[in-house]
């Protein structure tokens, strides 16, 4: 064991300080805060009266004395787009504001309270939204009249509607918490429960919710003006100034650009800040990395060992590399010169714990690997073509027609919209010239093969169970009789019982087909028992490989008796000193594409000084297969090794 | 321009304003579809439709698409009623004789009947919108079809 310790994890910078997020911040904050400037100290930074009219110098473009140029009654353009960002100020902040005051008290008092208090508001609430905002804004103003005060009302009671509603589902999920039922049982107030508890999970999304706000009340401030029933002529706001412009366009078209610009940039910080805000609160859209596209002339045949092709050969693999680049950048490489064979009619079992590699070994045998990895050596030769020097629309026509897949959960892995007889015709439809009344037919047959019904065919996956589904998976992968399905851990998301039924099908099938299976899997016992054959992957590559009974019973590799031992102890203490030792190796085992060394000489019970020099080649065992380990040699040469009692 | 009198004409007079209303929304749903498709193109059925060795292409549109609209189909019966609003205000732009100048009239002058008849017509077509968007919703998620 190696006395390395585990990395302290890195403490992620808040979302706001990285880079690419400061240059959105940075400029928004700055637009927000000329705003503010402007509206704080409009009399003294505007050079003009915005009302003081001069008739002589009416719709004038921009000059040295009118840097905006003048308005139909000649009064400065930039004086009094000056004056109406203190309009846009105010009116943010009293229709917000208000819609803060009204909203978020009656939401939590509504969510909190609950029965008819609760429906009553809704169902009012349900009524205003199903109306076009500017509509409900519109008939508010009908009642009150027009101006910027009572427009800003009108649009703070429309807005409320939004808080409300945000403040009540917080309300509603929190007061289910333990912790906020905790605190009832020990007989703290309500209005306790919802200060010291609610509030303080509201005010995240509260904030990122007034920022919304804001950008939709300067744009609704600016419309109402705009059709006159927002701020009258003749104050200055964007909205006036629009609608003037709207009348003059075709005397001075370049009146609409100053108030227009203000809207968009000012709207623009607000949202763009908005969303930021709700990035870093972690409810923005994760985006996958694109994926690279893999230069075929990057993919070379591994140096030197060169495998001889056998007639009975239905896939060949060599000297397979596999590399992804993790989030982090760089390169790393999961599977390391990895070589198999798969004979006709025959089951390979690939099994290794979690991330050694032997679901990327599958994905890369049907070319989809995803965004994030690529193969960059060695042979896949399928019944004599090398699948990796295919081309695209090549390797498309071999997938589903020569190799299929059968992915480990059925849930997921069977699209929701499509039927089944969708499903399981989709690959002829794509490979096969058969018209529809053959697919049909066909799906039919497929069906039955897998022991279900045919009037299943019209249904949806959803209407099905795992194990149903499982079946469906499997009849699509036989659709176009491929000579070797990849089955990826097909049983482990089903329960026992529905797992043996599929085992015995796919059992049938293999031997009524004489098609050959790539089974991926972490279960040894489920390994041995369906597969001819064996594979131990470890760190990316086969450390052993042989007969099934010959690997089960008489595994020559320390790492595999290391995992035919790793049932649990019974004695919690052991099993707990077991586990830490486990995880200080794990920390330590990583992939090594250029070292020297065997690769599990840090978890090995038995590592000796040569392990730690260099890398043992894969030596024939007794009763069949290869082992990558000296201790093989050593039991030959009758060297008594340490008995199999591992831990690791 | 009527359509009764010239349908190229009314085309003509309908472009700029459809235009106006349309693009502002359109990048709404844009962005929509963008969310979904992200989170649907990660599913293991796309992998798996990969595997089948289907195109690109017929996955993105066939396999992908449908199941990305589903959330979408929601945000569009949204997207109507914050329409109908935005056509008050562009039909004051283009100087069209709709509903929209009729409520601002109806406001002007205090005609409160006026304003109830034109709040119930909206609220009728957005009921109406919300239940073809419930029936939209049905036929393409199976999910959410009574079997």
């Amino acid at each position: 064991m190696t006395d390395t310790t585990v990395p302290a994890p890195r403490t992620p910078r808040p979302a706001w300080m990285k880079p690419a997020t400061l240059a959105v911040v940075v400029p928004s904050v700055a637009v927000l805060a000329t705003l503010v400037v402007c509206a704080l100290f409009a009399g003294w930074l505007a050079p003009y009266d915005p009302l003081s009219q001069n008739l002589i110098n009416a719709l004038q473009g921009p000059s040295a004395d009118h840097w905006l140029g003048t308005d139909d009654l000649g009064r400065d353009v930039l004086s009094r787009m000056i004056f109406g960002s203190r309009i846009a100020v105010i009116a943010a902040c009293e229709a917000t504001g208000l819609a803060v005051l009204i909203g978020v008290p009656v939401g939590l008092f509504i969510g909190y309270r609950g029965g008819w208090w609760d429906w009553i508001t809704m169902r009012i609430v349900e009524g205003i939204v199903s109306i076009p905002g500017i509509m409900v804004a519109i008939v508010i103003i009908a009642i009150l009249g027009t101006g910027l005060h009572r427009a800003m009302f009108a649009l703070g009671i429309l807005y409320s509607t939004a808080f409300l509603r945000l403040a009540r589902s917080i309300v509603l999920t929190e007061r289910e918490e333990v912790y906020v039922k905790f605190a009832r049982v020990i007989g703290a107030s309500s209005s306790r429960i919802l200060i010291r508890h609610i509030f303080l999970n509201i005010a995240p999304p509260l904030i990122v919710q007034v920022t919304l706000t804001v950008g939709a009340v300067l744009l609704a401030e600016a419309g109402l003006s705009f059709i006159g029933i927002g701020v009258q002529p003749p104050q200055a706001s964007w909205g006036t100034m629009l609608n003037t412009a709207a009348a003059y366009m075709e005397l001075n078209a370049f009146l609409a650009v100053p108030p227009g610009l203000a809207i968009v940039l000012t709207v623009l910080a607000v949202n763009l800040l908005g969303d930021v805000l709700r990035d870093s609160i972690g409810r923005g859209v994760r985006v996958p990395a694109s994926a690279p596209s893999k230069p075929a002339a990057q993919v070379r045949v591994a140096a030197g060992t060169s495998i001889a092709a056998r007639p009975d050969d239905a896939l060949l693999v060599e000297g397979l590399e596999v590399m992804v680049s993790p989030k982090d950048g760089g390169e790393v490489p999961v599977v390391t010169n990895m070589s198999f064979r798969i004979a006709r009619g025959e089951t390979l079992g690939l099994f290794g714990e979690s991330r050694s590699g032997k679901t990327v070994t599958g994905l890369g045998l049907m070319g989809s690997i995803g965004a994030g990895g690529w193969i960059t050596r060695g042979r896949m030769m399928l019944d004599g073509t090398d699948l990796l020097r295919l081309t695209p629309a090549q390797l498309e026509k071999a997938r589903g027609n020569d190799v299929a897949m059968v992915f480990q959960d059925p849930t997921t892995s069977l699209n929701p919209s499509m039927t089944v007889e969708q499903i399981i015709t989709e690959p002829m439809k794509v490979h096969s010239q058969m018209a529809r009344q053959e697919r049909r037919q066909k799906a039919a047959e497929l069906l039955r093969l897998v022991n279900l019904p045919e009037t299943h065919l019209p249904r949806y996956p959803n209407e099905f169970s795992g194990g149903q589904r499982q079946r469906i998976a499997i009849a699509a992968a036989l659709a176009l009789q491929p000579k070797l399905i990849v089955l990826d851990e097909p049983v482990s998301a089903l329960d026992v019982s529905t797992q043996n039924q599929i085992i015995n099908l796919l059992y049938e099938r293999r031997d009524a087909l004489g098609m050959s299976y790539l089974l991926i899997a972490y279960d040894l016992a489920l390994v041995h028992h369906i597969s001819d054959r064996i594979a131990v992957m470890y760190l990316g590559h086969i450390v052993e490989e042989g007969p099934a009974d010959r690997v089960y019973h008489r595994p020559a590799h320390p790492y595999t008796k290391a995992l035919l031992d790793a049932v649990p102890l019974l004695d919690p203490a052991r099993q707990r000193a077991r586990r830490s030792e486990r995880r200080a190796a794990a920390a330590d085992d990583l992939p090594r594409a250029a070292d020297a060394g065997c690769p599990y000489r840090n978890r090995c019970a038995f590592a000796m000084e040569r392990c730690h020099r260099h890398a043992p080649p894969a030596l024939p065992v007794d009763g069949g297969g290869t082992a990558q380990c000296f201790l093989v040699d050593a039991h030959r040469a009758g060297v008594s090794a340490p008995e199999a009692e591992v831990l690791v | 321009m009527p359509l009764s009198e010239s349908v190229i004409g009314w085309l003509h007079s309908i472009t700029l304003p459809a235009l106006a209303l349309g693009l502002s929304t359109s990048a709404a749903i844009a962005r929509q579809v963008r969310s979904a498709m992200v989170g649907v193109l990660q599913q293991d059925y796309i992998r798996a439709a990969r595997a089948q060795g289907l195109s690109a292409r017929r996955i993105i549109l066939k396999h992908a698409l449908k199941n990305a609209l589903v959330p979408v189909i929601t945000v569009l019966s949204f997207q109507v009623t914050i329409l109908l609003g935005g056509a008050l205000i562009v039909e004051q732009v283009f100087a069209i004789n709709g509903i929209g100048s009729l409520a601002i009239a109806a406001v002007r002058q205090q005609d409160i009947p006026m304003i109830q008849g034109i709040v119930l017509v909206l609220v009728l077509i957005v009921m109406a919108v919300q239940l073809v968007t419930d029936i939209l919703y049905g036929l393409i998620n199976p999910k959410a079809r009574p079997s």
